[in-house]
């Protein structure tokens, strides 16, 4: 048998294996080690990933709680969940997962002190859960933009944009909101998205590029007396840099013995390349043919997923899901219920968990 | 209705006669037809065996006759590639890639190359470097160094 050349198995072979392996298989020598941890391989493996080739290995779920644990589970939902180190964590910080994209994670970090008094530092961190200790921390102006964070009037995106090959953060906040003119009841709620007073940050993260615009949104409603509460607007982007929108309505249904409300999520996306208006509904997902659906979390709209939690005894969103909407397929329900149940986490929160790839990206050399 | 063929010549010179349509999906071979002049005993391949050329031509022609135009016929292709593969012992395998990688055959370069990823997937670091004949050059220190980095891949 004949020795196969270093290019027919760095070029052929191994931008075929999962990334659980490659990273593994850094072990095997300097070279391999060097090829498998450089940009150029981890761009050729996303790139047949991409393909039909994308395997269960590459696929997780990584769900922080409100200790600053975080999990690993893995898609066939066979498996017990990992508990991850990550590099930041420290006794007095709260870290939320804002967005995954190309197995990379924007992750946000409050500090706090003993008291629970609001936090006093935040940061950005971009970090490859595969590559342990290998994070970038985003520039102050980005986070400073964020404001006193919260959910309900913030919404944050991460993502790629294949045509400058660039991974940009985008935020899509309210100017007119004072501090002291904060108030977080249903109604400030809808103000956020109904008044037009919003603008949209984009950074971007090579090219450390910054741009400000106006942003305005025109949410279709259609009989709007029905619902009850609208939440939770989250941004993403999908891998080929088009940005879309999702927001969780609640309606009240009464026709249904022991569940309140059915869930619905609007999905909508841009179509113009400078986002200026021209949103269209991509997909509308309700939980009428699941009673158990308590909140849609986080939706990602190219992989066709959307994570869900689930009410299965009226416990109260204990456990997760992940769904393909598109084929209804529930993808794991998983062990996290175990972990979960064994402590007082009944307000997991909606950022707090992702789905995500496996990658080799490392973000020490995005930039 | 003839349609013209073309001599094939292995290193150890076994001639395998094909339609042209079969052979110049081969890149090297088809600008071999175009730009040289044939051997009279046909177009010499010196690095591919007769053993390995014999499953070259075997997979150009069922690829050459059969252009699926459903997914049904797709699909039967795909069974056929399978089958095609499950046949090969490693050697071969090996073999295969290099020949379809020095006959430039995209198609048979990527199957071949798929079938050993899968094989590798589970591998063990010191498997992998027994199946390609690598020497670790790491020191001790240094491997434990990569493999704590990696550690997450090894459980």
């Amino acid at each position: 048998m004949e020795n196969l050349t270093d290019d027919v198995i760095f070029y052929g072979i191994l931008t075929k294996l999962p990334t659980k392996s490659l990273s593994r298989f850094s072990c095997v020598n300097k070279l391999w080690c060097a090829w498998i941890t450089s940009p150029q391989f981890a761009k050729l493996q996303l790139l047949n990933q991409n393909s039909s080739t994308l395997t269960e290995d590459d696929l997780i779920a990584l769900v922080t709680l409100r200790d600053q644990r975080l999990f690993s589970l893995p898609n066939n939902g066979l498996n017990n969940p990992v508990e991850m180190d990550y590099p930041f964590k420290s006794p007095c910080t709260y870290a939320y997962i804002l967005g995954s994209c190309n197995g990379l994670l924007l992750v946000q970090i409050y500090d706090i002190n003993d008291a629970g008094d609001p936090p006093k530092y935040l940061r950005l961190y971009i970090w490859n859960p595969c590559r342990k200790d290998d994070y970038l921390t985003l520039p102050p102006r980005i986070y400073t933009s964020l404001g006193e964070y919260h959910s309900y009037e913030v919404a944050v995106g991460f993502g790629h944009d294949s045509t400058t090959d660039d991974y940009k953060v985008i935020i899509i906040n309210s100017k007119s909101t004072t501090k002291e003119g904060r108030r977080q009841d249903e109604e400030k709620l809808l103000n956020f998205w109904e008044d037009g007073k919003r603008f949209m940050i984009y950074f971007d993260i090579k090219s450390e590029k910054w741009r400000e615009i106006p942003f305005a949104m025109n949410l279709e409603e259609g009989d709007d007396d029905e619902y009850e509460l609208e939440l939770e607007p989250e941004l993403g982007m999908t891998r080929r840099g088009k940005l879309y929108v999702h927001y969780t309505k609640y309606r009240h249904c009464s026709d249904v013995f022991d569940v309140d409300y059915c869930t619905y999520v609007h999905v909508l996306m841009n179509k113009e390349k400078e986002f200026y208006g021209y949103w269209s509904e991509v997909c509308c997902l309700s939980s009428e043919g699941d009673p158990k659906v308590r909140a849609v979390l986080k939706v990602m709209v190219e992989d066709n997923i959307v994570l869900v939690s689930l009410d299965d005894n009226g416990g109260g969103g204990d456990k997760l899901a992940f769904y393909n909407f598109v084929e209804c397929r529930r993808l794991i329900t998983n062990a996290v219920v175990e972990v979960l149940n064994t402590r007082p986490y009944r307000d997991l929160r909606w950022h707090d968990a992702v789905h995500c790839r496996r990658s080799l990206v490392s973000p020490r050399q995005l930039t | 209705m003839s349609t013209k063929k073309i001599t094939l010549l292995s290193s150890d010179r076994e001639q395998f006669i094909v339609d042209e349509a079969v052979a110049i999906q081969s890149q090297t071979i088809k600008n071999l037809i175009e730009d040289t002049v044939p051997d009279e005993d046909g177009i010499p391949l010196p690095v591919v065996h007769s053993r390995i050329l014999a499953k070259v031509t075997e997979y150009l022609t069922k690829h050459a006759n059969y252009k699926p135009h459903n997914d049904a016929a797709k699909e039967e292709l795909k069974n056929w590639d399978v089958k095609f593969l499950g046949k090969l012992d490693n050697n071969t395998l090996f073999d295969l890639i290099l020949a379809a990688n020095y006959l430039d055959i995209k198609g048979l370069l990527d199957l071949t190359c798929q079938a050993v990823a899968d094989l590798m997937k589970g591998m063990s670091v010191e498997e992998v470097r027994k199946l390609f004949n690598i020497e670790n050059d790491f020191t001790p220190e240094e491997e434990e160094a990569v493999r704590k980095e990696n550690q997450w891949a090894f459980d």
